[in-house]
Order: C-alpha cells, then structure tokens, then sequence
C-alpha cells in the first residue's frame, strides 16, 4: 500500500499500466497485418490455380479437368476443390461433403470462409467459386488456419511481454523510489538540522545538474538569504539594546541622585529632572522611528496622499531650517522652478523625510561657512529634490550602509545619531514610488537625491 | 474647566487625570466611546480628549457621531499611532487637534488651554502690552516702533500673541506656523525663538516672550492676559 501511496509507486504503476496497453496495441496490428498479408497470397495462390484449371478445361475439355482435380486432390497441402454441375450436383472434389452453400445455385462469386471438420480435424477454409461453361461452377479453396495459429502465437507472446513488463516494471520502480527518496533523503536531513537550529547547514548537490539540484540550489541559497535577515536583525537588536541602555542608565542613575538627595533633605534640582525628561525623550523618539520605519516598510496602512505642490513643501522645510543652518555659519542656497510643481504625496511623511536630511546634513555633513543647497528639478517623469553639502561626504562605497537602519558610519557608536533618519528617508520614498539615492557632490560633499514619480 | 476623557485603558486614564488636577481642571472618565457619546449628550463640557483605539466605538467614531449631532466641543485626539498620516485621518474626522502618544503633560494641557479658548473673533489688530500686531497689513510695532520681522517671524509672534500669557509648545509653533505635523526634535524651534526675541526685544528693557523650560515659551508682558 505504502508503495501505492507513494509518487513512485504511483508513476510507476501508471507508466507500467501504459506500456502494457501499448504493447498489446501493438501485437494486434502486428498480427491483424500479418494475417492480411497471408489471406492477401491465399487469394491470389487460388486465383492462379483458377486460372490454370480453367485453361485446362477450355483446352482439353471437362474429362481432362476432372481427371486433374482428382489428381492434384490427393497431394498433401492441396488446395481444396468442390467441382459441381448445373444442377448442383458435386462432380468432382477432395472433400466428403461442403456447407450446402457451396452447392447451392445461389452461392455468390465472392471469397467466403468456413470451418470445415472431418474425422480427424477442425479447419479454417477460404476459397471462392468459379464460374465454368454450361452452368458448372468449381469451388478453390485452402487452409486458413495460419490466423487462428498466428492469433495464438501473438497470444503467447503478449502474455510473455506483459509478464516482463511487469518485472521490468517493477524493478524500474524500486529503482526509481530508491534514487528519489535517497536524494530526497539528504533534503529532509537538512531541513530537521535546520530546524533543530543549525542554520549553517546546506544540502549537498550532486552537481548532476538536474531537478534536484535547482531545488536544492534554491533551496540553499533562500537559506543563505534568511541567515543574512537573522544577522541583520540580530544586528538591529543588539543597537536598540545599547542605544536604549544608555539613556535608560543614565535616568536611573539621576533618579538615584534625586532619591539620595531626597533621604538627605536636599532639594531637588529643577536641572536633574528636565536632564531625566529629555534623556526618555530621547528612548521615546527611538522607538517611534523604530516604528516609522517598520510601519512604513510593511506599507501596512495605505498611504494618505493628495495632490500637493513641492515648491510649497520644500520652501516650509527651508524656512524652517534656514536660521538652523545659519547659525551653524553656513548659507542655504535655495533652487526652485518658479511655477508649482504638483505631485501626490502625502505631505507630512515627505516633510518629516526632508527635516530628516537636513538634521543629518547639520549633525555631520555642514561646515562651517560652507553651504547647504536644495534644489527642486523637474524631469519629464520624475521630480527630484536634491540636498547638497560640502562637508567630506560619504564614500560610495559606504553608501549602501547608511541606508541600513543603524548604519551610521563611525563604529564607536559615540555619536548621538540613531542611524534611522536615512533608512526612514528611504523608506518614505519607495512608499511614494520614489526613490532615495546618494552621490558625492563636486568638489566634495554628499548629495542626497529624493526622486519622486510625476502624477 | 471641565474635560470629558474617553479612554479606555485606566492606567493611562488615571495618569492623565493626576496631571490635569494639577492644573485645576476637572475631568469626568468614560472608558469606551459609547459611554463617552452619553455622557457628552446629558453633560457640559468645555472639551474632551478622546483616545482613538476604544472598543465598541473608537475616537473617529465617537467624534463623527458628535459632529453629526452638530455638537462643535473642542476635541483633542490622542492616539499610540503617531504616524503623521494618522493625524490627518483625525483631523479629517473632526477632531480640533491631535495628540501621538507618549506626551508630555505641559503639551497637553497647552493644547487644551488653546482649544477651549479657540472662540477668539477674527480681529485685524491683536494686542500684548505694548506691542501692537496688524493682522491686515501684517506688521509689528512696539510702542510705536516697526519692527522688521521676517513673515515667519510675524506668523509666530501672532499665534503668540493670539495666545498670549498661555503656554504655547515647540510642536504647537511647528505645525501652527510652519505647517509642519512633527516634532524633529531638534532645537530648530528654538533658533527661530531666539532670532525673534532680539527683533522683539532689542532696544526695551522688558522681554516679552519667557520661556518655559523643557515645555515652550508664553508671550506675556505680564499686563495682557
């Protein structure tokens, strides 16, 4: 049963059933053929034998043709003859008796078949009748007994056929069970590995390159793909563990203080808790851009966008960021087109993406008495917003990086950077259909290109 | 002053009630939005702040059903969705102001002093001691003086002023003004303030805006409120 239920069994069950069914197809067109091609030289050997005696008779008359069917009767393997005059009556012949058809006046002149039996057998004969002068008609016939013979043999053989079909069959199926489950086998040992928790583990390929193989290359290299996403987050983890830890330490040491202070009769300065206040700001504004972020990369909620004019948006954002930037001793260069650019966007989200850019540009990319430019530019199918500084900027090659979430550059982790605003830059953008790139600016500097879909 | 609050979860509930007492207000608990509904339709308030996840009937239909009835209560909106999208569905709701969880105590009870006062006629002139604003030609003076204020600065000295000798909040100021519907936290706020301030100040003895450590700043000569 077992065998049965399986997929081999059951390929191998159909396909034997199949080449059981064709073979036996085959065998009777074999053997309806071959029967045909011996019933088509019957007919003929009978024709020419017709011939032959009619000749005779209409040469030599009908003693000399009466004398040669008793003659040639008698020989073994001689045909079968059946002389008869008009009325009927049997004049000549080498049987004892023939089906009262053959007899009759009424026999057509066509090939008929009938079995004829006699004391010691039963046969098969074929023959048709021959018209002669003067009313007599002579019957040729012979054995076609090679179809029921060549039927048998055919029989026999098929049974043969089908009896190692069957065996071959078989065979071929515990072959085919043996190499699926054993290549199977490895798969199934890999996966319970990896579900014990060694995620390292690969299925081994044959490097037979076929169907296996693809699986199993697939399959390997989703898991290569999964170990990365666990390293990532685990990263991830472990920079919320140690960006939270340090605040949360920190107020729980000044809740200390003020608690000593407290025992001591001291009083309590206003300074301590505003410092408190702000370092759980701090742990509040990580976690919401932890959840920004998420909630804007799963676009679980639908994007509340209308139609809103980036000049409009982009001048807000400078307006509130140039005395920022001023007071950092640099100047804010402002490009914009002088019609409204307008596009659907959810406003709020590409504000918050653009004060994003602009703290980081302040915290790390400004210097001072250099110069922050933003700049609006309209293509055919895009509009951009680009902001440049002339700070180092960032190589190309860490520029991947940034985009990740706490992928700020320095690995001390001394900064006060989360290294969310990027990625959630990012992440606002291809929620729009846009896109966020980075480039070096020229001389030197990092430009951070917001590229968003024109409506 | 007497609040509504519709909230359902009684920890966050009894925090918010303990900081308002401190500000005198009195404030009436309902914990889901169909009690909130009632109490709202038997009682008098002079605002509500309602929570947006509620079961049975959340904030955006507690204050849709409000609207329908043509009740205009002030309501502040608060909600663990901080999202800035989610603020505008709110809005879009009818609720006269949003609040993202956590808060700060002072920025709730900032908003609330604004939304229960809101009812200030359109006048073209608003006045704080000696300083004199022209809605119309949108200029300042002080004591007769002009003063050459950027239009953004204008724009923050009149909500200010609009709300002089209440505490007005660096979020406030952010999306009043700058249209702006986060905080960055940054000290953008503050640069703004400070810039103003020597426009505002330079040249008198009394400063006029005072500011509220770790809350916001209040424009407040002491004689206008």
């Amino acid at each position: 049963m077992r065998l049965i239920r399986s997929i081999t069994g059951q390929t191998t069950l159909i396909y034997t059933g199949l080449f059981m069914v064709s073979v036996a197809v085959l065998f009777s067109l074999l053997w309806w053929q071959s029967s045909n091609v011996m019933r088509a030289e019957l007919d003929r050997r009978v024709e020419r034998e017709s011939q032959r005696l009619m000749a005779l008779y209409q040469n030599q008359g009908l003693a000399a043709l009466r004398s040669e069917i008793d003659s040639i009767g008698r020989d073994p393997g001689a045909a079968i003859y059946w002389l008869v005059d008009a009325g009927g009556v049997k004049l000549n012949g080498n049987l004892d008796r023939v089906p009262a058809l053959i007899s009759s006046r009424d026999f057509p002149d066509d090939w008929i078949e009938f079995d004829y039996l006699d004391a010691t057998q039963q046969e098969m004969i074929r023959g048709r009748k021959f018209a002669l002068p003067d009313n007599m008609s002579l019957f040729i016939g012979r054995s076609s007994a090679f179809q029921s013979q060549l039927g048998a043999v055919f029989g026999r053989l098929l049974v043969v056929a089908i009896l190692v079909i069957i065996g071959l069959g078989l065979l071929g199926g515990r072959w085919l069970a043996y190499n699926i489950d054993r290549r199977l086998d490895h798969v199934n040992k890999t996966i319970a590995e990896i579900m014990a928790g060694d995620l390292a583990q690969r299925i081994p390929l044959t490097g037979q390159d076929d169907a296996f193989d693809h699986v199993a290359d697939h399959f390997n290299r989703m898991l290569d793909r999964i170990a990365e996403l666990i390293s990532a987050m685990r990263d991830v983890s472990d920079n919320i563990a140690h960006d939270l830890r340090t605040p949360l330490n920190r107020i729980k040491n000044r809740v200390e203080i003020i608690a000593k202070r407290q025992a001591d009769g001291k009083a309590i300065e206003q300074d301590e808790i505003t410092s408190i206040l702000g370092d759980i700001d701090d742990v509040i504004i990580t976690f919401n851009a932890l959840l920004s972020l998420s909630r804007m990369e799963s676009g679980a909620t639908p994007l509340a966008a209308e139609p809103s004019d980036l000049v409009a948006l982009v001048r807000d954002v400078a307006d509130l960021y140039e005395p920022l930037i001023e007071e950092s001793g640099a100047t804010l260069h402002l490009e914009l087109p002088d019609a409204p650019a307008s596009a659907v966007v959810s406003a709020p989200l590409l504000v918050q993406a653009m004060t994003n850019i602009l703290d980081n540009a302040l915290k790390y990319g400004l210097r001072p008495a250099g110069t922050m430019r933003m700049r609006l530019t309209e293509f055919p199918n895009a509009y951009e917003i680009c902001f440049s500084d002339d700070g180092e900027g960032i190589a190309a090659s860490a520029h991947e990086r940034v985009l990740r979430r706490f992928g700020r550059l320095d690995t001390a982790r001394t900064s006060t950077g989360m290294g969310l605003g990027l990625p959630l830059v990012h992440a606002i953008a291809a929620r729009h259909g846009g896109s966020l790139r980075l480039e070096q600016s020229e001389p030197h500097g990092l430009s951070v290109i917001i590229a968003l879909p024109r409506a | 002053m007497h609040i509504l609050l519709a909230e359902d979860d009684p920890r966050t509930a009894q925090s918010v009630m303990d900081g308002l007492a401190l500000y005198d207000f009195s404030v009436t608990h309902a914990v889901n939005g169909v009690r909130a509904l009632e109490l709202l339709r038997s009682d008098t308030f002079d605002a509500a702040i309602v929570d947006r996840m509620m079961p049975e009937l959340d904030g955006i239909g507690l204050i849709e059903s409000l609207r329908r009835e043509n009740n205009t209560l002030p309501v502040l909106m608060l909600s663990a969705l901080g999202e800035v999208d989610d603020r505008v569905s709110g809005l879009r709701a009818g609720a006269d102001d949003y609040l993202a969880k956590p808060f700060a105590l002072d920025e709730l009870v900032a908003r609330l002093e604004v939304l229960v006062r809101r009812a200030v006629p359109a006048t073209t002139q608003v006045t704080c001691g000696d300083l004199l604003l022209d809605v119309r030609s949108r200029t300042a003076q002080r004591q007769g003086q002009k003063l050459d204020l950027l239009p953004r600065e204008f724009n923050m000295l009149l909500y200010m002023a609009e709300n002089k000798g209440r505490l007005v909040t660096r979020a406030m100021l952010l999306e009043k003004v700058f249209h702006i519907q986060f905080d960055p936290k940054t000290n953008v706020i503050d640069v703004h303030m400070s810039r103003l301030r020597a426009k505002l100040d330079k040249g008198f003895s009394q400063p006029l805006i005072r500011t509220v450590r770790g809350a916001g700043f209040i424009l407040d000569d002491g004689t206008c409120v």
